[in-house]
């Protein structure tokens, strides 16, 4: 037998079947992050996930760890930061993020399923720490496809019109033509990734369906009559708040265990976003509300530990009371 | 993991990557399509009331001589792609303010469509009833205007000239059935606003196509005899008394075609009034000017089956050369682009000075020309830098706000200097 790291579920489906699931609906994203900003994109993609990729490894080799098992999860937190990044970003500061995540939020916790934070939301809060990137110069979508001198040096002059006179109507929010994350506004598009995900079990429908219904009833509420149906879509675009739902609240290694526990945390999560949305900007949205969650998890887990294993079902006439079923009590007497 | 599964997941990538191009490309048409109609909705919504078109197409305006006097243009189309006007943004400052107002302007430039105060940061702002009756003088009117105190005859008043009972409001049009000996057809055109005439151009289109009379006279190529002004500058005087007077027996023309109470006109003007009465007369009936033009096309047609003599189209009846207005016309219809916009502003930006140094003898002081003396560098017979030979339409201004009619009357003539300038 095999020891492998957690998720550990009684199914055909492996962790490595599963990531690449997982990687397989990270794909619309990518293209919309691709067709909006180019070449960029593709670069910043690639070395993010790449430099996630080699860092894990290298640190597995180093501390002589299991290393037969080949990590597809570091190639999907790696993707996930470039989607969540500016397409000015500099490849420099990706590779600080990516190093950070890789070393202090991944492998410092046990490598792959042991971590207490999504690596890829602590990496691009770590970015965002150390450089600002909200007060970055706004890339338009679709307009600086071919531009490359940012990968060297990210384009960070302050400037006050960080919504532009950008002309966007609900096509263009639903595709993620939004100024600000790469690929984490394209909502149709990562509702396409969610669905599949859903198609093959890897995830439940219950938690984004959670996630985005608080925040919408949170948003609406909070802007009453103002709020236009274009309104909540451009919310739900560019809070980022599709993106948690789909690719990080239901994290096997960082969400609760038991599925009502997560299910709270998924509603927690929505109303979180959409006030840390309304009242900050919208890069806190995409990452305060998710590491909250992970934060909490180990105590979610903790109390609904002793509830698994069957306690308070009857099994073969015993009630099981006691913590995973010590103390079993003579159900009748 | 089998290679089934390999095999199943490799083929979920990639209908993963066809399906999300597909989806990204098709909204990315729709979402351009749906921006352009929103644009143009709005451009209809924003501009609708000054020319009712079917596509507004927006032009930046980064560097002109006219400084930030002239902000936004955009050219108006109809169905057909062709030009149907043009709507600027002018502002002007002066002592009393800054005014912002909005113009949209004909497609040969010389016509004042419609025009609203946008803006206005005057100090003595007049009231909306006083704004309405000052652009009520203006729309419809040729440009570029002046106030009517603004001529020599500053005790001509309204009150002492009364217009003519019986006129209807328009525009209204004559012209001789054949060629003159010298190769030309007279015609007069005639504005009449509110009962009063407001705009008087006498001019004759030559048979072979070429430059009207007045810019042939001010070229030089039309000759008059010794010692008279040119034909230009006494046609001008002709229709600038019409305006004055209101009224065409007042102008005194005797039997042999001549008159004596008009400054400087020592020509026969009797063309000049026939046609001007034929005008008149026409007002009365209502028979506008597009009536006219078309009888006058059919009848020839009728007449001249074997050869086929020039009409006067309406662009014909400015005194700017022909030529240069269905050049301008005509690359103002290429216009496609800023980069193309700005070739054109620097193409007309070398032609320019040479249009606004025509000098014409005015009583012995050569308008639009500035003569430094006690007064200051004022232009002498000039109305905001434009010769008086230049003025197409008088208008009468609002008594009790004198400076604000001469602020946007100024605020006119401004966008009439662009277009000219930069634009046809």
């Amino acid at each position: 037998m095999t020891l492998r790291p957690a998720p550990h579920i009684h199914r055909k489906m492996s962790s490595p079947s599963i990531y690449l699931h997982v990687l397989v609906a990270l794909i619309p994203p990518c293209v919309a992050a691709v067709f909006f900003y180019g070449i960029r994109a593709i670069v910043i993609i690639l070395w993010s996930a790449l430099l996630f990729l080699v860092s894990d490894r290298i640190i597995s080799v180093l501390i002589h760890k299991d290393t037969h098992y080949y990590d597809i999860s570091s190639i999907i937190s790696g993707i996930m930061i470039a989607l969540m990044l500016p397409a000015n970003i500099s490849m420099l500061h990706v590779f600080v993020g990516v190093i950070f995540a890789s070393v202090f939020a991944k492998q410092v916790y046990g490598g792959a399923g042991t971590n207490l934070f999504n690596p890829a939301l602590i990496g691009r809060a770590f970015i965002e720490v150390i450089y600002r990137v909200r007060d970055y110069d706004v890339v338009m979508p679709g307009k600086e496809r071919w531009v490359l001198n940012t990968l060297l040096s990210a384009s960070s002059e302050n400037l006050s019109a960080q919504t532009g006179t950008h002309f966007s109507d609900l096509t263009e929010w639903m595709m993620g033509s939004v100024p600000g994350f790469m690929g984490a506004s394209a909502v149709l598009l990562i509702f396409f990734g969610g669905v599949y995900l859903m198609l093959y079990g890897v995830i439940r429908p219950h938690e984004p369906m959670a996630v985005i219904l608080a925040f919408s009833i949170v948003y609406i509420g909070v802007t009453g009559g103002r709020t236009e149906s274009v309104g909540l879509i451009h919310a739900l675009a560019e809070s980022g708040v599709v993106f948690v739902a789909v690719f990080a609240v239901n994290d096997y290694a960082t969400s609760p265990i038991d599925t009502r526990f997560r299910f709270i945390a998924a509603l927690l999560i929505g109303i979180f976003t959409a006030v840390i949305y309304l009242l900050v900007q919208p890069i806190f949205s995409l990452l305060l509300p998710v590491l909250l969650m992970n934060l909490m998890t180990p105590i979610a887990d903790f109390y609904s530990r002793s509830k698994l294993f069957a306690q308070g079902k009857e099994v073969r006439g015993h009630k099981m009371t006691g913590e995973n079923g010590a103390r079993a009590e003579e159900v009748g007497q | 993991m089998n290679r089934s599964d390999a095999r199943k997941i490799v083929f979920s990538a990639i209908i993963m990557l066809l399906l999300s191009l597909f989806v990204l490309i098709t909204s990315a048409l729709l979402a351009n399509h749906t921006r352009q109609e929103k644009i143009q909705y709005n451009y209809r919504l924003d501009m609708g009331h000054l020319i009712d078109a079917d596509n507004y197409e927006y032009f930046e305006i980064r560097e002109s001589g006219y400084g930030d006097s002239v902000r936004d243009l955009f050219v108006a189309y109809d169905t057909n792609r062709k030009v149907i006007g043009y709507i600027l943004t002018v502002t002007v400052t002066t002592d009393e303010g800054i005014l912002a107002s909005r113009m949209a302007i004909s497609e040969t430039g010389d016509r004042l469509i419609a025009i609203e105060v946008l803006d206005s940061e005057i100090i003595s702002l007049p009231s909306q009833d006083i704004i309405e009756e000052l652009i009520s003088q203006l729309q419809g009117a040729r440009i570029p205007v002046a106030l009517q105190r603004e001529y020599e005859d500053e005790e001509l008043i309204y009150s002492e000239y009364p217009s003519v009972e019986g006129l209807n409001d328009g525009v209204f049009y004559a012209e001789n059935i054949d060629f003159d000996s010298s190769g030309y057809k007279d015609y007069v055109e005639l504005i009449v606003k509110n009962g009063r005439i407001i705009s008087v151009v006498w001019d004759a289109a030559a048979k072979d196509g070429g430059k009207n009379r007045a810019q042939s006279s001010v070229d030089g190529e039309y000759k008059m005899p010794e010692g008279q002004q040119i034909w230009a500058v006494q046609s001008y005087a002709m229709s600038n008394m019409l305006v004055k007077v209101q009224d065409l027996d007042k102008l005194a023309i005797k039997s042999d075609g001549y008159t004596e109470i008009v400054d400087g006109v020592e020509m026969k003007v009797n063309v000049f009034y026939r046609l001007a009465k034929e005008c008149v007369d026409n007002s009365k009936n209502n028979i506008t000017k597009e009536s006219t033009v078309e009888e006058t096309s059919t009848d020839e047609s009728f007449s001249d089956s074997g050869e086929n003599a020039p009409v006067p189209e309406i662009s014909e009846v400015s005194v700017a050369d022909e030529s240069e207005v269905s050049e301008a016309a005509e690359s103002e219809n290429d216009l496609d682009s800023e980069q193309s916009m700005h070739e054109s502003q620097s193409q007309t930006e070398s032609t320019s000075s040479e249009t606004t140094t025509v000098e014409m003898d005015m009583g012995g002081v050569e308008d639009g020309v500035v003569v430094p003396g006690e007064m200051g560098d004022n232009l002498i017979e000039s109305v905001d830098g434009l010769p008086l030979s230049e003025i197409r339409t008088q208008i009468l201004g609002v008594d009790t706000a004198m400076a604000f009619s001469d602020t946007l009357v100024s605020a006119v003539n401004t966008a009439y200097k662009y277009m000219r300038d930069y634009v046809l």
